[in-house]
């Protein structure tokens, strides 16, 4: 696939959207290993974690010619889709009351697909590259407490009233807490530079 | 809306931990472009989704890129069966329709039968594309540029529209008849989880009414003067209340670990009455019962009494305390409780 070595990813997605499959291909290249990564970090097993990969791949080959990814970031399009089907898998190995909302189209596009602001920074995985150290240092900063709640959240899928239930505190005080801990990241992130 | 509850809400959904319900609410609300700090949000959203960077990067089996092209193989496969079912259901109807036609008007009947034949030949050709036109992904083939071209082509053909509006009309059908299915079961398994929830409830509610039925039933009296007691030995741990219906002369007596006594002994409950003691009976509780109840009370002043006490005394009875005390409550205390008799 030389002709898309070097394209940067909006250019890629549009070429996908165009149907290209080495465009695809050149994409599952770049990102499989921060997908799959991701699909093995949250899913409940390796083989859900492979349903993963293959469903967010999927899901780009139908999807990327209805998205606008000139206000969109590509980066964190995947990985927020990633990140929303593993941890769909994940409810529903949890908990039984999941398993009755179908995976029908309207239940992809509401809960699977992600919704990104159209105020984004465009960031490719080269700057992410760039930048693991930071964020890295940046949740190093954190108090254990933030940590765990952005841990709950993010990888483990518990929404607010859960992890209020698994704490044993408020709903608005983990909302609160939530509210925090990001906010926290993102200063302790500004002042890496 | 304040603005600490708006961060607060962009902080959960960037970090994915909304409720349904509220996500709902949020997720319709970004559809409708609502006024949010999308500035804010879209730095959150960026921020979380560089959290799985510090990972250490797991490299998927090459198998998985199979995989992905079968399953890539697979919609484009699905798409083409559809479409092929319906065009041949739409040739079949076109063919019946236009058959006397072929027979009476053969200028006409041909010109139609080349226009379908092109259509067929057209989709033949794009349905076993040559090798040389098709672009090889992870070993296998999938989408080419001649695909994109064969879509845009049936587009301008009145029967292909036909074939679309039919399929459509099948998806519809297909997706809602399938949606009021899911619908109904999922309706049945809701039900039958608040039908449990139900039961689980009811035998709560039963289970507490037989063992607190004596109690359900005393407060029946009014009048009621409740006397806490407390055990004489606190290894024992002897608690419990006397209940007075002091209208009625009626005594319930709830009292919880209170010892079996030997077989030549009995309880016996007792007032202490301006420093004269009065036998108010003797009882005996069964295992695993706590309440008692005594009828047929002295009438008993509660301004004078100071003191109840529960003693062991013989089979026979008492007509005063010769027994050890085993537990006793304070007289002279306001009722407890104070209802209309029904």
């Amino acid at each position: 696939m030389p002709e898309y070595k070097d394209i940067p990813d909006i250019e890629l997605i549009a070429e996908i959207a165009r149907f290209k499959s080495r465009a695809l291909e050149e994409l599952y290249d770049r990102y499989s290993p921060i997908v799959y990564t991701v699909a093995k970090k949250i899913a409940p097993d390796d083989k859900a974690a492979e349903e993963v990969v293959v469903d967010v791949f999927s899901l780009v080959w139908q999807k990327a010619g209805e998205i606008d990814f000139t206000k969109n970031c590509v980066y964190t399009w995947l990985i927020t889709l990633t990140r929303n089907r593993a941890i769909d898998l994940l409810k529903r190995s949890r908990s039984p009351e999941a398993t009755l909302d179908y995976y029908d189209a309207e239940y992809i596009d509401t809960f699977i697909m992600p919704h990104i602001s159209h105020e984004i920074d465009n960031y490719d995985l080269k700057h992410i590259e760039k930048n693991k150290k930071r964020i890295e240092n940046a949740l190093d900063k954190l108090t254990d407490a933030q940590k765990y709640v952005i841990h709950l959240a993010y990888y483990e899928g518990y929404n607010i009233n859960e992890i209020s239930d698994k704490l044993g505190i408020p709903i608005e005080t983990v909302r609160t807490k939530v509210y925090t801990a990001l906010n926290t990241l993102n200063e302790n992130f500004e002042a890496e530079l | 809306m304040s603005d600490q509850a708006i961060n607060e809400m962009i902080s959960a959904f960037a970090a994915g931990c909304m409720d349904k319900e509220n996500y709902l609410h949020f997720y319709n609300y970004l559809k409708q472009n609502g006024e949010l700090p999308y500035k804010e949000l879209g730095k959150l959203q960026t921020l979380t989704s560089m959290l799985p960077s510090i990972l250490e990067l797991e490299q998927p089996a090459p198998e998985l890129k199979k995989r992905v092209a079968q399953a890539l193989i697979a919609i484009q496969d699905e798409i083409k069966v559809k479409i092929k079912i319906e065009r041949d259901k739409t040739l079949a109807g076109a063919h019946k329709t236009e058959a006397p036609a072929r027979t009476t008007k053969t200028g006409t009947a041909t010109y139609i039968e080349n226009t379908f034949n092109a259509g067929v030949s057209d989709v033949e050709a794009q349905n076993n594309p040559a090798p040389e036109n098709s672009a090889p992904i992870m070993g296998n083939r999938l989408f080419t540029d001649n695909n994109k071209k064969f879509y845009e082509h049936q587009s301008f053909a009145p029967v292909w529209i036909a074939v679309v509006l039919l399929f459509i009309a099948v998806a519809l059908i297909g997706y809602f008849g399938f949606k009021s299915l899911s619908d109904i079961k999922s309706s049945i398994l809701k039900s039958e989880a608040n039908l449990e929830s139900v039961k689980s409830e009811l035998r709560n509610t039963q289970e507490f009414i037989s063992k607190n039925g004596p109690l359900i039933e005393f407060y029946n009296y009014d009048n009621i003067w409740t006397v806490p007691l407390q055990g004489a030995d606190p290894a024992l741990k002897i608690s419990g209340r006397l209940l007075l219906a002091l209208n009625d002369n009626e005594a319930l007596l709830q009292i919880n670990n209170l010892p079996t006594p030997p077989p030549e002994n009995t309880y016996q409950l007792w007032v202490v009455n301006k420093n004269q003691t009065y036998s108010l009976g003797q009882f005996f509780i069964e295992p695993g019962h706590r309440f008692v109840r005594i009828s047929g009370l002295p009438a008993i002043v509660r301004d004078q009494s100071t003191q109840f006490k529960i003693t062991l005394e013989p089979r026979s009875g008492s007509i005063l305390p010769t027994g050890a005390t085993f537990a006793s409550g304070p007289g002279g205390v306001e009722p407890a409780k104070k209802t209309g008799r029904r």
